[in-house]
């Protein structure tokens, strides 16, 4: 039977050890990449524009309503991504440099601009996206969708119009 | 107020490292040191710690529990799932769901539990020489796993979208069964997937890893396993990274761990990559190919009433119908079952946008949703994915969907929209971006046969990464023998699901938990005699 006590010292003791001799490979990459709350900042009035189409009536009419809404999906777009690996947040920080440059979103379908943009005019170049045969068109699609969709709903205020009651209490 | 068994350990004095809290550098020894809690590792380190043998556990995700699980999706996700739930094979077109926390995905699946069915284990027998795996021989095992996690029948009705599946499935004249569950004291809440709120789930979590910590093992978590080191055809140690926060980013302290044996239970997809990272022999390239997906399909339907798929122990029917009634070799068969409805994964999941979306979203109430489970891995056109490192050496997953998948695909959203509309559908949505409704069994069938299927376009989802470390007698034809023993490598095992040499063709908790025993009472045994 071998003791806490033992155990214990051996992992401080080793630690010690280790910091001195052993030298790892250096870590791999992840530098790179952006973080999900300066990349939902940086892109705000593309989210918007694509949460305007995207979301339709879910969104309140009144443009005053509107703006906690989408600062609040903004926000939580921006968290979601802070929680993907580097990789990945890399991967959407070129997606959304490529719809912020206009000769590269105009490629893919838009050829506006994202501030103010007309929602209908965005809503064709999403549909456009989703409908294409060009696999990369569609990851856009559904990156946007995923993102938009997924963080607007994970807000209990979106509830009550779903008819989701949120989970039970626990006594 | 519910009792927190974890959080009662470690007041008792478990030893327990967040290793993203550690101010320097660690190096601990052990007889056997386990990578990764879920259902093979959990397993592994309830087994070898109960002959005595000094047991450190690895684990990449947190430690959470019960007091930690508040049901809400965007807590879970995050905190649980590999990838916050959108881990995604290389070319995006399949989601996967995998747990990323002590337990694995046993703390956040949704307690179906089968045993290894028998034709899946023939086929084993007869391809990979796997001639021990009868079913006379792993019934032991199973037995012993259904006893610590205590699977048993599941008496509670099903709710009314399980109900609908039996209903409907009884209509068309197909067998519709109950599915037995891991849970003791169940509040029949709907929650499983969020980490079970009440530890009536019987997860690793809960079970086989307090367990271990009982008996003295170590639990390291926030550490990922960056490499093996590997000398003379011997692992030496297990070289780890700390985590920061709850993300990715990697922190600056290591972790190193010596032992005499070193158990790989990463998961599929995370042991094979643990294994390339390290170099580990792999002399026939069979490392990290034959990776599995039970890729599935969803279907929607309203029901006109409520369904309320939130509430209620999320699997409790399925039916075997389209496995059982074809040869196992020959065109993709599928299970069909039903999954839990919460918003944002029904927001992502569910097609259309804007005012389509709004509509189905806000008729989630009365939504109903099957989903079928494709059996991959026993036709030669159907040889799983592969995985490969990024330039990081983070893992991908490359899984294609060729045409004889969507021949499944295609056949299972008919067989889910006909039993949708026999159980009483007012419409069945089929998810594919291209369909948008369907209000009678005439149109949708004459609908589904007219669209050609594709990535992309039809969703398509997994839950149940299979594969990649796949176990065979021969060298030639596996990475790790009958006994989960890797081929070339004298004190390294895998037990996991990474060694299935298919897909199981039915929900892997109990075939992992069988499996993962048998592979880990053989190797105390070993371990003694040496």
């Amino acid at each position: 039977m071998w003791s806490r006590r033992r155990f214990i010292f051996v992992g401080v003791a080793g630690a010690i050890a280790a910091g001195a001799v052993v030298v790892l490979p250096q870590l791999r990459a992840s530098a790179a990449a952006p973080r999900g709350t300066q990349l939902a900042s940086v892109h705000d009035a593309m989210l918007r524009a694509v949460m305007t189409a995207l979301l339709g009536s879910a969104l309140p009419n009144d443009a005053n309503a509107r703006e906690p809404e989408f600062v609040r999906v903004n926000k939580a777009i921006g968290a979601l991504v802070d929680n993907l690996p580097p990789t990945t947040r890399k991967e959407i920080g070129d997606l959304f440099g490529l719809l912020a440059l206009k000769p590269a979103r105009a490629l893919l379908g838009y050829s506006g601009d994202w501030p103010n943009a007309d929602p209908s005019a965005v809503g064709t170049f999403l549909e456009g996206l989703r409908d294409s045969s060009i696999g990369l068109k569609q990851q856009t699609y559904f990156a946007l969708h995923d993102l938009v969709l997924g963080s607007f709903y994970s807000e209990p205020a979106t509830w009550p119009a779903t008819g989701y009651p949120g989970p039970p209490k626990l006594a | 107020m519910i009792a927190d068994p974890i959080r009662e350990g470690l007041a008792k004095g478990w030893m327990h490292i967040d290793a993203s809290t550690l101010g320097q550098d660690a190096t601990l020894e052990a007889d056997v040191c386990i990578i990764g809690t879920g259902a093979g590792g959990g397993i592994a380190a309830d087994v070898l710690s109960d002959t005595g043998l000094k047991v450190v556990m690895i684990e990449e995700g947190m430690l959470r529990s019960s007091t930690d699980f508040r049901m809400l999706e965007s807590e879970a996700y995050p905190t649980l799932y590999q990838e916050s739930a959108s881990r995604k094979t290389a070319d995006k077109a399949i989601n996967i769901l995998q747990g990323r926390t002590v337990g694995g995905s046993t703390t956040v699946n949704w307690t179906t539990s089968f045993r290894t069915p028998s034709p899946t284990l023939k086929f084993w027998r007869e391809r990979f020489g796997l001639t021990e795996l009868t079913d006379e021989h792993m019934a032991g095992w199973f037995q012993r796993a259904e006893k610590l996690t205590n699977i048993s029948d599941w008496a509670v009705p099903p709710n009314e979208n399980n109900a609908v599946l039996e209903r409907g499935g009884q209509k068309i004249g197909i067998k519709v069964e109950r599915i037995r569950r891991n849970v003791k004291g169940c509040y029949n809440l709907g929650y499983c997937g969020m980490g079970c709120p009440t530890n009536a789930k019987q997860s690793m979590l809960v079970t086989a890893i307090p367990a271990a910590l009982n008996r003295g093992a170590v639990l390291v978590s926030r550490a990922r396993a960056d490499r093996l080191e590997v000398k003379k055809g011997r692992v030496t140690a297990v070289e780890c990274v700390s985590m920061q926060g709850t993300g990715y980013d990697v922190g600056r302290v290591k972790v190193r761990v010596t032992a005499k044996h070193f158990v790989v239970a990463g998961g599929a997809i995370n042991s094979p990559a643990l294994l390339m990272r390290s170099g580990v022999p792999d002399p026939y390239s069979l490392l990290g190919k034959r990776t599995f997906l039970h890729p599935s399909l969803v279907s929607g339907a309203d029901m006109g009433s409520k369904v309320e798929g939130w509430s209620g122990a999320p699997q409790t029917t399925y039916s075997d119908h389209f496995l059982t009634t074809q040869p196992i070799d020959g065109a993709m068969g599928f299970k069909l079952e039903v999954p839990p409805i919460h918003p944002v994964v029904y927001a992502i999941s569910v097609n259309g946008m804007t005012e389509h979306h709004r509509a189905r979203i806000t008729n989630m109430p009365n939504t109903q949703v099957t989903i079928a489970l494709c059996r991959d891995g026993f036709h030669p056109e159907s040889s799983g994915g592969q995985v490969k490192l990024r330039a990081d050496g983070s893992p991908q997953l490359d899984y294609s969907l060729n045409s004889f998948f969507f021949d499944a695909a295609k056949r299972a959203l008919l067989a889910m929209a006909e039993i949708q509309f026999a159980a009483g559908a007012k419409e069945v949505f089929p998810v594919d971006e291209r369909i948008s409704g369907f209000r009678t069994w005439t149109e949708a069938k004459s609908g589904l046969e007219a669209l050609a299927l594709r990535a992309y376009s039809t969703r398509v989802m997994s839950a149940h990464v299979m594969g990649g470390c796949t176990m065979a007698k021969e060298e030639k034809d596996g990475v790790v023998n009958v006994y989960g023993r890797h081929h070339q490598v004298e004190n390294l095992s895998v037990l996991d699901g990474s060694v299935f040499p298919t897909s199981i063709g039915a929900n892997p908790q109990l075939s992992i938990y069988g499996l993962a025993w048998r592979n880990a009472a053989r190797l105390a045994g070993d371990m003694r005699r040496a």
